[in-house]
C-alpha cells in the first residue's frame, strides 16, 4: 500500500479523493496550500503527489511541480495534476503534448471520477 | 491643455508663414512682369528703376525670412512666431505703399490690392492685430494721398494712363479714401469673424477629442475590471460545483459505504441538476464574456484545425449513440481571419447540438466550402428538426424549440451566441430544418476580414 500526498485548497475535493484512495487501502497525507504541500513532500517522501493547479495563485500548482521536479530527491515522485481547465475552456491537458513545459506525469480532470482517478493512480504507482 | 493649444497655433501660423513666403516670390515676379507689360505693351511711362528696387527689397526680406524660418529651432515660443508674422506684414504694407507712391498714388487702381493683405492677416492673426493693421494700412494710404495732394510728397503720375491730375481733386481723394478705408475694415471684419469661428471650432474639436480619449481610457479600464470580475466569478461559481460533483461521484461509487437503490436514484437526480447548473453558469458566463468583449482577437486560422479541436471537445457528447460523422473541407480554402476561441465555440455549439438532437443511427455532416470571397460552413444532421413556428425565434436568447423544451436540458443561449459571433465577424447565419427529418445550420464568413 502506498503513501499519497494530496495538495488542494478545496477541502471537499481533498476529502473526496481521500475517501476514494483510503477505500483501496492507501495512506493519505493532505496539504491545503502549495508551499505547505512542498514541505510535506520533503518530510514525508510520499509515493505519489496529487496536485491542484489553481490555489493561492492561478498557477501555484505549476510552480510547485517545477520545484518538485528540480529537487534532487523529490524529482522521482510521480505527480498527478488536478485541473479544471477542461471544464472552463473545453481544452484538455495531455501527457504527450504538454510534457515539455509541464513536468507532471499525468492529469485528472475535475470533477473527480473515482474510477478514473484510481486507474491513473495505480498506473503511476506501478511505473514508479 | 493651454500649452498644447499654443503649440498648435504656433504650428498653424508657421505653416501659413511658409506659404506666404512662397506666394511672395510670385508677387515679386508679378511686379516685374506687370511693369514690363505696362511699359512695353501699354506704353506707359513708369519709374521702372524705383519699382525694381522695391521688388528687390521685397525679394531680399523674403529670402531673409525663408532662411530665418529654416534655421528656427523646434518648439519655439508662439510669441516669437507671431512677432515674425507682424514684421512680415508691416514690411509688405510699407513696400506696397512705396510702390503705389511711385506709380501714381491715388491714381493707381492697384491700391485695392491691399485687400488681399487684409484677408491674409485676418486669417493668420484674427483679433485686435488685424484691426490695428487695417488702421495702419488706411492711415498710410490716406497719408500718402494727402501728402501728395498737399505737395509734401512728390506726385509721380503714370504718364500715358491718366494725365488729368486727379490727385489734386479733394472730393475724389475724400471719396476714394472713404471707400478704401471702409473696404479694408469691412474685409477685416468678415475675415476675422470667419477665422475666429473656425479657430473656436477647432479648439472645441481638440477638446472633444481629448474628452473622448479620456472616456475611451475609462471604458478600457472598466472592460479590464469586468473581464477580471467575470473570470473570478466563473472560478468561484464552478469550483464549488466541481466539489459537489466529486463528492456525489464518491458516494455513488460506494466508496463511502454501501448505497442502496433508492439513495442512488436520489443522488442521480442531484447529479443531473448540478450538471444543468454547471452548464447554465458556463453559458451565462460565455454570454457575458463574448457579448461584452469589445475587441475580437483576430488571427489567421486554419479552419480544419478549428473543426478538429471543436469535434474533439464535443465528442464525449456523442455518448454511446451510434452516429456517423463526416467532415468535408475544401482543400483550396485559404486561412481565414477570425477569433480563434470564438470560432471553436461556434463549431462546438453547432456540432454539439447536432449530436444532442440526433438519434442513434443518424448522420452528422460538417462541410466547408469557398464561394467567392466567402467561406460557407454547414453543420447538418438527421435529427429531430425544429418545428416551423420555432425557426424564426431559434437564434433568440433563452429561446428553446417547443419539441425539446421538456425533454432535453439546455439554456437556449448557445445559438444566440453563435449568431452574435458570426455577425461580429461580418458573416450571416441561416437555418433550414424539417421536423423529424433534420436540421442544417449554414453560415458564411468573409475570408479576408478587415481587422
Amino acid at each position: 500500500m502506498s503513501k499519497i500526498l494530496i495538495i488542494d485548497d478545496d477541502v471537499d475535493i481533498v476529502e473526496a479523493i481521500k475517501i476514494v484512495l483510503e477505500s483501496k487501502g492507501h495512506k493519505t497525507i493532505t496539504a491545503y496550500e502549495g508551499e505547505e504541500g512542498y514541505k510535506k513532500a520533503g518530510a514525508e517522501r510520499p509515493d505519489l503527489i496529487i496536485l491542484d493547479v489553481v490555489m493561492k495563485t492561478k498557477d501555484q500548482g505549476f510552480q510547485i511541480s517545477y520545484k518538485l521536479k528540480n529537487h534532487p530527491e523529490l524529482s522521482k515522485i510521480p505527480i498527478l495534476m488536478l485541473t479544471s481547465v477542461g471544464r472552463e475552456t473545453g481544452f484538455r491537458f495531455n501527457k504527450e503534448t504538454d510534457e515539455d513545459y509541464l513536468p507532471v506525469d499525468d492529469f485528472v480532470e475535475k470533477p473527480v471520477k473515482p474510477n478514473e482517478l484510481l486507474s491513473k493512480v495505480n498506473k503511476l504507482l506501478k511505473h514508479k | 491643455m493651454k500649452q498644447e493649444t499654443d503649440l498648435n497655433e504656433e504650428r498653424f501660423i508657421l505653416e501659413r508663414l511658409k506659404w506666404l513666403i512662397f506666394i511672395r516670390w510670385f508677387t515679386v515676379l508679378f511686379i516685374v512682369a506687370a511693369t514690363l507689360t505696362a511699359i512695353n505693351i501699354f506704353k506707359v511711362a513708369l519709374l521702372s528703376l524705383h519699382i525694381y528696387l522695391v521688388a528687390l527689397f521685397i525679394a531680399a526680406y523674403n529670402a531673409g525670412f525663408k532662411l530665418y524660418i529654416q534655421y528656427l529651432p523646434e518648439g519655439n515660443h508662439p510669441a516669437g512666431i507671431k512677432r515674425l508674422a507682424v514684421v512680415q506684414s508691416m514690411l509688405d504694407i510699407i513696400s506696397l505703399t512705396i510702390l503705389i507712391h511711385f506709380t501714381g498714388g491715388v491714381e493707381n487702381p492697384f491700391i485695392f490690392y491691399f485687400i488681399f493683405h487684409t484677408i491674409l492677416t485676418g486669417m493668420l492673426l484674427p483679433g485686435k492685430g488685424s484691426y490695428i493693421q487695417a488702421g495702419i494700412i488706411s492711415s498710410m494710404v490716406a497719408g500718402l494721398f494727402i501728402s501728395e495732394y498737399l505737395g509734401v510728397m512728390q506726385h509721380h503720375p503714370i504718364k500715358g494712363f491718366l494725365d488729368i491730375g486727379i490727385y489734386k481733386n479733394p472730393t475724389y481723394i475724400a471719396a476714394i479714401t472713404f471707400v478704401f478705408t471702409s473696404t479694408i475694415f469691412i474685409a477685416t471684419f468678415f475675415t476675422v469673424s470667419v477665422a475666429e469661428k473656425l479657430k473656436r471650432r477647432e479648439k472645441e474639436l481638440a477638446e472633444n477629442r481629448k474628452e473622448l480619449q479620456g472616456a475611451n481610457l475609462k471604458l478600457l479600464e472598466k472592460d479590464r475590471l469586468k473581464d477580471e470580475y467575470v473570470t473570478m466569478v466563473s472560478h468561484d461559481l464552478k469550483t464549488p460545483l466541481a466539489s459537489i460533483q466529486s463528492l456525489i461521484e464518491v458516494l455513488m461509487g460506494g466508496f463511502a459505504g454501501r448505497v442502496d437503490e433508492k439513495i442512488k436514484e436520489i443522488l442521480q437526480r442531484i447529479q443531473r441538476k448540478i450538471e444543468f447548473l454547471h452548464h447554465y453558469t458556463k453559458d451565462l458566463l460565455d454570454l457575458s464574456r463574448i457579448r461584452s468583449a469589445r475587441q475580437l482577437n483576430i488571427e489567421e486560422l486554419d479552419i480544419k484545425e478549428i473543426i478538429d479541436t471543436a469535434v474533439e471537445i464535443v465528442l464525449p457528447k456523442k455518448e454511446e449513440k451510434d452516429l456517423e460523422l463526416s467532415i468535408e473541407i475544401d482543400d483550396k480554402l485559404p486561412h481565414i481571419k477570425a477569433d480563434k476561441e470564438l470560432m471553436i465555440y461556434v463549431f462546438m455549439n453547432l456540432i454539439a447540438n447536432a449530436f444532442k438532437y440526433t438519434a442513434s443511427g443518424g448522420r452528422v455532416w460538417i462541410k466547408v466550402l469557398q464561394t467567392g470571397g466567402l467561406m460557407t460552413a454547414e453543420v447538418k444532421d438527421t435529427g429531430i428538426g425544429i418545428p416551423p413556428g420555432d425557426i424564426p425565434h431559434i437564434f433568440e436568447e433563452f429561446y428553446r424549440a417547443s419539441n425539446v423544451v421538456k425533454t432535453t436540458k439546455g439554456t437556449g443561449l448557445g445559438l444566440s451566441l453563435v449568431r452574435h459571433i458570426i455577425e461580429r465577424h461580418g458573416g450571416t447565419i441561416s437555418i433550414e430544418s424539417e421536423q423529424g427529418k433534420g436540421s442544417a445550420f449554414r453560415f458564411t464568413l468573409p475570408i479576408r476580414m478587415e481587422d
